[in-house]
């Protein structure tokens, strides 16, 4: 296994308690991290790259300590951070180059050679002497990337890499990363974007207030919610009642009323509704609240 | 751990950050456009092209990197801690921060980068200098100094700065606060700590002396070393601790703590070098306290008086091997003898010239030598000292205060070291201050007075030089036996000095003296500028000689002048009790390295703007003739201008270090006592104050425009509250003791003169003292041998004027000049009348001048009684130009006033019976119909003053609060009601007025005018001039303008003529400028500045005639317009209970010098109250005095 994750635990000095007892296997090839917006995931990131110290629990990545051994760690660690807006005033291909200098990659020609590449794989060749801060949200995003690996890191952590991406540079960008994790690396994405779990994973984990709710595959996952997920056809007075009483997916307006999904194991035998084939987000839903709150309140 | 590639890449794009910031782009074109600016007004042509930086091409690289080094300071500043702002505001820096490199790497390569940005900078500005230095004439690229000053200077600085901001930003986590803290630590460095503790938080080498001799090189290589590593290593300490408080996870926790360590260890090493630096400095106060301590405890040890010295002098490694015989009297009984010896130079033998050993004491510097039997008074002994070593410095100017020693030596921004001895294996010089050879008695000391006595003694010199040197004392050059050159004196002198260097020497013989010149070797750049003139030379030197003989009435007394080169870290100190400073000796002068500070020494450079300014085509023989002159006459002429202004403008005129008459009296005539230590400097003032007669008064004019008081005034001042024996041992009055001394030695000879007459006075006094050439007069004998020959008894009034605090103060009359005609003769009538209103006698001198300068004036003494009226009438044949009442030591202000003749009244009667009558009644009083409150009448003058609250503010409006009355700079007036001295100011015993800045209105100035018979007034303001306040005080601008052109006596006439025309007040006018612009008494404002401005341009004459020309142009062009606004006044306020309340407004633009009407008005019997706000257009407004005078 490329990372072990043992007793995690994260307080600020504000008191917020931001990951509690996380346990983690973390295996080769892309694995997702998803959970709702203040999960921990970020928190859980920053630790991953070195970029801030645990509280308590141990951390191992390729046999490396976290702890003392953070040199060798950052060696074989590409890390695309949350946000990436804002940069100094260098040109798209300095900036790789600046990375590649910084992993250690000393020859200048190879490492032209390499920003070259690199700037071809991600479609950012022909805007290389553009500054950095004039590229476009999806073009920084995969200039992001690009510096995660251009030193042919073993790990890449990838954190909330889509979000504000326009459905085309989603794609793009999500088939750069399938490409990626053909090549023996192990990639965590972290996200609160179900659909990016959903094309690229083979594993993932879920997170909710600082907690591992669910590991395994994105199919024992839809598994877990297999009978949960339902379509209710429904006038207007059983649709808001449906609304209060249940999780709901998604609502559709119908001939005579709505078609609602929603997750629930108990549904009204009143209503008229049908089970459906569980997706991801469907799963995600059910695992947040129905799983987790059982949990918590447990 | 620490890998140079990681460094390199940060530093390569942290320096392309930097130079695409506009910040920095912005910084680094005005860096090149000012430095571009610079250099053409140094070094080129175009410019001043100064001496001082292509004599001595060092100071090119070191001037100018100082100059950019306070700049940069600033800068870095705000760049280097933008750094760790960006990587807190750009969430991309993150990407970096999880690279395998560490913390040390990371902040290392950014200040690298930021570092090589700067010295970039520097490098591409010295590139400019170079470019510059290289096209400069008479110089050349002294390459090391680039090198070494970019080392000394920008290195440690930048590094320093650097680190600094970084932590302080790391702490404070706020860029704009890390800005403020650091600009504040740089303010106070420069401002306020500035050179204490020589220089150790000088973190900028602003301040530090860093001068490099062409010769020497530094003098202390080792402290300037030692200061700027410990900036280095204090920037490598905050770089480390930044690395430690770097917000970002190390590679482990051990890595972090090695760089706390390492940046404690570098505080530590700065620490200690710190300290060792202060307790070197501190080592060196403590050696010169112990002196004088010594010199306090042993300061009346009997001493015998040297009458020869034959002194054998081997130079040796840094300093020199000595057998100094001694044929020497006692001056009393006693066996064992004092001397004073150089504390570094070990004395290994004392002996009689028989080889009879003599038992010797050595304590710091004192020599107690017993003679192993009792020696009567008189009887010669022979002494034998044999000693040696190197120099310590300490034992000079013992006498001066540690600010005085402190204070810095800056030359056209080139800080100077202040050495007053040399002592290295390649260069020696000795003053006689720093004790080379053993002198009788002690140094300074604080409770025994005569130690600066020096007596007359022969000399008899062997110097044996290191191999390749030569050396140079008093005396002609004899013989080179043995490796010994020997130098003989031809008289007796007051002490010898010694320089050992690689000397060039070359001499010319004129009428018995050869004029020498001893310059160190390729310093021979004079040379090209006389090329012309070889010939001419010799004769053109005997007639600048001649010429000053003949000014100062005496003899040059040597067969030898002879122009010593020394390094230019030489330094020396004016002395209240001598006219003499170090860079003369007998028949020798020091001139510094290349003659730096002496522009026109650079005879080529001078030649050329003479032939570029000139208007007349001129021979090259011509214009080397009139360089080599004007560089001659830097030695006869007594006063050099130094201008230095202050916070609030605080000036002063300085006394010219070149100027000769030392020769002629101080090192031949030795008038001592030891009761009065300054007597000889009393006799030499007083003998010079008769030769030149009117010198005090251009000095004076400065001071006062300067510094609000004449040096005569603040004397005076200073003689009401301290007696004169307490103000010579009060050296924080260093500054105006000469003027104390001079003001004194009238005051006593004026005594004589009035007895005896002034001419019979001064020239018996003269006839004494040059019977007693080379010898020891003592004061009292003087005194006694003038009793003897003309009856006067000057002594009995000497232990009054010594101790007195009590100062008369007088009140004068407008004096009355008066053409008279009768059948037998036209004569010319003058009056006068004093009254003496105080408790003491007084004594006052009228100069009645007949021509221009007075250099055709009679003086005549006047005695006027504690509480009596004198009146003085004076006939003349001769047009009488101008009078000046000189009150000498008084309570008045100004102590001396001038009054211009212009028209006599005519009138036919008999002649009055010229001389001095008591009379009745008061002078001056006013008229009963009259009254005037002046802003001296404390009861009934008031001002309305802004509350001082912070610290800011008193230090900014209260700098000089110790002096009552200021320098009021024209073009920055104060903003609070600030008292200031003018003539033309109306005031009985004080002339003076409250100065301010114009503002809203809100700071008024009160007048209560008590009323005592109701009825019809007519209500009149004293204005000094039309214009504005003190600078236009001279005459509708002729002194505001007078400054820039550089032309102060065009200034001063032009105020006299607005002083002395219209409001028939004493002032001004004497000096010519009045009588030019005097007809145009209406126009005062506008004309009567050109006029008077320019007819002062040439009449002020002599010292200044070139710039008083423009300067008085000037002047008239400011006071035109100045002036042509229509509500260009003052505003006032006139009230009296319910009769009166008016709104008054004093029209500038038609307003005149003198009284001028602000309206009749009706006053009941009770106080009126007129209010003045400073509402104007005028810069300032003034308020001075109001006089209200009754309609019949």
């Amino acid at each position: 296994m490329s990372i072990i994750i043992e007793g995690l635990n994260k307080i600020y000095p504000s008191g917020n308690h931001a990951l509690k007892d996380v346990n983690l296997t973390i295996p080769s090839g892309m694995f997702g991290l998803l959970g709702p917006n203040g999960a921990g995931k970020s928190t859980l990131m920053r630790i991953l790259v070195a970029l801030m110290e645990p509280t308590s629990g141990k951390v191992s990545m390729f046999g490396y300590d976290l702890r003392t051994q953070k040199k060798d760690i950052r060696r074989i660690l590409g890390y695309l951070p949350q946000d990436f807006r804002f940069f100094a005033k260098y040109k798209t291909y300095e900036f790789l180059d600046y990375a590649a200098r910084l992993s250690g990659i000393t020859n200048s020609r190879v490492r032209k050679q390499k920003v070259a590449d690199m700037l071809e794989q991600v479609g950012l060749y022909d805007a290389r002497d553009r500054f950095a801060s004039r590229l476009s949200g999806g073009m920084k995003r995969r200039l992001g990337i690009a510096q995660a690996l251009i030193h042919d890191p073993k790990i890449i952590i990838v954190d909330e890499p889509t979000t504000g991406l326009d459905p085309e540079e989603r794609i793009k960008f999500r088939n750069i990363l399938t490409n990626i994790a053909e090549h023996d690396v192990s990639i965590i994405l972290s996200t609160h974007i179900v659909g990016d779990i959903s094309s690229s994973c083979t594993h993932m984990t879920l997170m909710n207030r600082g907690q591992v709710s669910f590991f395994g595959s994105p199919e024992d996952l839809l598994k877990a919610a297999e009978g949960s997920v339902w379509l209710i056809h429904a006038n207007d007075e059983e649709f808001h009642e449906i609304i209060e009483k249940y999780p709901v997916v998604a609502t559709i307006p119908a001939e005579k009323g709505w078609d609602v999904q929603v997750v629930t194991k108990d549904i009204d035998p009143r209503y008229k509704a049908e089970a459906m084939v569980p997706n991801l987000e469907h799963a995600y839903v059910h695992f947040i609240d129905t799983t987790f709150n059982e949990w918590s309140n447990a | 751990m620490v890998t140079l590639n990681n460094i390199l890449s940060v530093a390569h794009y942290e320096r392309k950050l930097l130079l695409r910031s506009w910040f920095f782009r912005v910084f680094a074109i005005l860096v090149i456009l000012a430095f571009v600016v610079i250099n053409m007004a140094t070094l080129s042509d175009v410019g001043m092209s100064t001496w001082l930086y292509r004599a001595i091409p060092s100071t090119i690289p070191y001037f100018n990197l100082t100059l950019l080094n306070v700049a940069q300071a600033v800068i870095a500043i705000f760049l280097s801690a933008d750094f760790i702002k960006r990587d807190k505001q750009l969430d991309t820096s993150e990407v970096f921060y999880v690279r395998p490199l560490s913390n040390a790497e990371y902040v290392l390569g950014k200040t690298w980068g930021n570092l090589s940005v700067f010295f970039f900078l520097n490098f591409v500005m010295l590139l400019l200098v170079y470019f510059f230095n290289t096209t400069a004439s008479n110089t050349y690229v002294d390459f090391s100094s680039y090198i070494i000053y970019f080392l000394l200077i920008t290195v440690p600085t930048l590094l320093f700065i650097m680190g600094l901001a970084f932590c302080v930003m790391l702490i404070l986590n706020n860029q704009a606060l890390t800005f403020i803290v650091l600009l504040g630590y740089i303010a106070l460095t420069l401002f306020y700590i500035q050179g204490k503790w020589d220089y150790v938080f000088d973190y900028m080498a602003y301040g530090l002396p860093m001068f490099r001799s062409t010769v020497l090189g530094f003098t202390d290589p080792v402290k300037l070393l030692s200061l700027r590593i410990m900036y280095i290593l204090l920037g490598a300490g905050f770089i480390c601790l930044t690395v430690y408080l770097f917000k970002r996870l190390p590679h482990s926790p051990a890595q972090k703590y090695l760089f706390l360590f390492l940046a404690l260890g570098f505080f530590a090493l700065s620490g200690i070098i710190a300290v060792h630096h202060v307790m070197r400095f501190n080592g060196n106060i403590e050696e010169r306290r112990q002196m004088v301590a010594l010199n306090d405890e042993f300061g009346d040890s009997p001493v015998m008086l040297v009458d020869e010295y034959d002194l054998t002098i081997d130079q040796k490694g840094n300093g020199i091997s000595v057998e100094a015989v001694m044929f020497a009297i006692a001056q009393e009984s006693a066996s064992k003898f004092l001397f004073t010896l150089n504390p570094s130079l070990k004395v290994s033998s004392v002996h009689t010239l028989d080889g009879r050993d003599l038992q010797y004491e050595r304590n710091l510097h004192l020599l107690f030598v017993d003679m192993g039997r009792e020696v009567a008074v008189d009887d010669t002994v022979q002494v034998v000292v044999e000693y040696a070593g190197s120099i310590d410095e300490n034992i000079c100017y013992l006498d001066m205060s540690q600010a005085v020693l402190q204070a810095k030596n800056t030359s056209n921004r080139i800080n100077f070291p202040k050495k007053y001895a040399f002592s290295t294996s390649g260069y020696f010089m000795v003053t006689p201050e720093s004790y080379w050879y053993p002198r009788p008695g002690t140094t300074f000391s604080n409770v025994h007075s005569g130690w600066q006595q020096s007596f007359f003694s022969y000399y008899d010199v062997r110097v044996k030089p290191a191999k390749g040197l030569v050396p140079v004392t008093q005396g002609a050059l004899t013989d080179t036996l043995d490796g010994y050159f020997h130098f003989m004196p031809d008289t007796p002198l007051p002490s010898v000095s010694l320089a050992i260097g690689d000397y060039v020497r070359e001499s010319i013989t004129k009428n018995n003296v050869t004029y020498g010149v001893y310059y160190f070797k390729g310093h021979d750049f004079f040379k090209d500028g006389l090329d012309s003139i070889p010939d001419t030379i010799p004769g053109m030197i005997n007639e600048i000689k001649e010429d000053f003989e003949r000014t100062v009435q005496m003899t040059y007394p040597y067969d030898r002048f002879t122009l010593v080169e020394v390094p230019g870290q030489f330094y020396c100190y004016s002395r209240a009790w001598t006219q003499t400073v170090d860079w003369t000796q007998p028949e020798m002068v020091f001139m510094p390295e290349k003659g730096y500070s002496i522009n026109s020494i650079e005879f080529t450079n001078l030649t050329r703007r003479m032939r570029r300014f000139s208007q007349v085509m001129q021979s090259p023989q011509e214009l080397q003739m009139q360089a080599l002159n004007t560089f001659l006459y830097s030695f006869t002429s007594e006063s050099s201008m130094g201008m230095g202004m202050g916070m609030r403008g605080a000036g002063f005129t300085s006394s010219n270090p070149w100027y000769q008459y030392p020769q002629m009296y101080d090192f031949r005539y030795n008038v001592y006592s030891p009761d009065l230590p300054i007597a000889n400097r009393m006799v030499s003032n007083y003998l010079q104050s008769n030769i030149l007669s009117g010198r005090a008064g251009f000095g004076n004019f400065m001071g006062r425009s300067m510094n609000g008081m004449s040096a005569e005034e603040q004397a005076n001042v200073l003689l009401q509250q301290k007696s004169f024996e307490q103000l010579l041992v009060d050296t924080s009055r260093n500054n105006v003791i000469n003027t104390i001394i001079n003001l004194k030695a009238s005051q006593l000879f004026a005594y004589g003169e009035l007895e005896a007459g002034t001419e019979r006075f001064s020239e018996k006094f003269k006839e004494i003292i040059e019977m007693y050439p080379f010898q020891n007069l003592r004061f009292e004998q003087l005194l006694s041998q003038l009793n003897d020959s003309i009856g006067v008894d000057v002594s009995k009034y000497v232990d009054d004027w010594y101790h007195t605090t009590k100062v008369p103060r007088y009140l004068f009359s407008n004096p009355t000049y008066t053409m008279v005609s009768n059948w037998l003769e036209t004569a010319y009538e003058i009056t006068l009348k004093v009254t003496n209103d105080s408790d003491v006698d007084g004594l006052i001198k009228l100069t009645i001048a007949y021509a221009w300068g007075n250099e055709d004036a009679d003086v005549i003494p006047v005695k006027v009684g504690a509480h009596k009226t004198v009146e003085v009438v004076v006939n003349s044949d001769v047009y009488p130009r101008s009078m000046t009442i000189n009150t000498m030591v008084s309570q008045n202000l100004p102590n001396s006033i001038s009054q211009s003749f212009t028209q006599a009244e005519n009138e036919r009667r008999e002649l009055r019976e010229p001389g001095q009558f008591e009379v009745e009644g008061v002078a001056n009083a006013v008229p009963p119909d009259e009254i005037i409150v002046d802003n001296e009448d404390t009861a009934l003058f008031s001002v309305t003053n802004y509350e001082i609250t912070g610290l800011l503010q008193k230090w900014l409006l209260e700098a000089k609060e110790e002096d009552k009355y200021q320098a009021i700079m024209n073009f920055r007036p104060p903003l609070r009601w600030t008292a200031t001295t003018n003539t033309a100011y109306y005031g009985q015993f004080v002339r003076s007025a409250l100065v301010i800045r114009s503002g809203n209105g809100s700071q008024t100035a009160t007048w209560k005018i008590p009323i005592k018979e109701a009825g019809r007034y007519e209500v009149y303001y004293n204005l000094a001039n039309g214009g504005n306040g003190r600078g236009g005080g001279f005459g509708g601008g002729g002194f505001g303008g007078g400054m820039p052109g550089g032309g102060f006596g065009g200034g001063m006439p032009g105020g006299g003529f607005g002083g002395g025309m219209s409001g028939g007040n004493m002032g001004g006018g004497n000096r010519g400028g009045g009588n030019m612009g005097g007809g145009n008494r209406g126009g005062g404002n506008m004309g009567g500045g050109n006029r008077g401005g320019f007819a002062g341009g040439n009449m002020g004459g002599g010292n200044m005639r070139g710039g008083n020309m423009g300067g008085g142009n000037r002047g008239g062009g400011r006071g035109w317009f100045g002036n042509n606004q229509q509500d260009n006044g003052y505003n006032f306020k006139l009230t009296q209970g319910h009769a009166i309340n008016e709104d008054v407004f004093l029209n500038m633009n038609w307003a005149s010098a003198g009284w001028n009407l602000l309206g009749t008005y009706v006053f009941e019997a009770d106080t009126a109250q007129l209010v003045l706000n400073n509402e104007s257009r005028q810069r300032s407004v003034v308020a001075d005095a109001v006089r209200l005078v009754k309609v019949q």
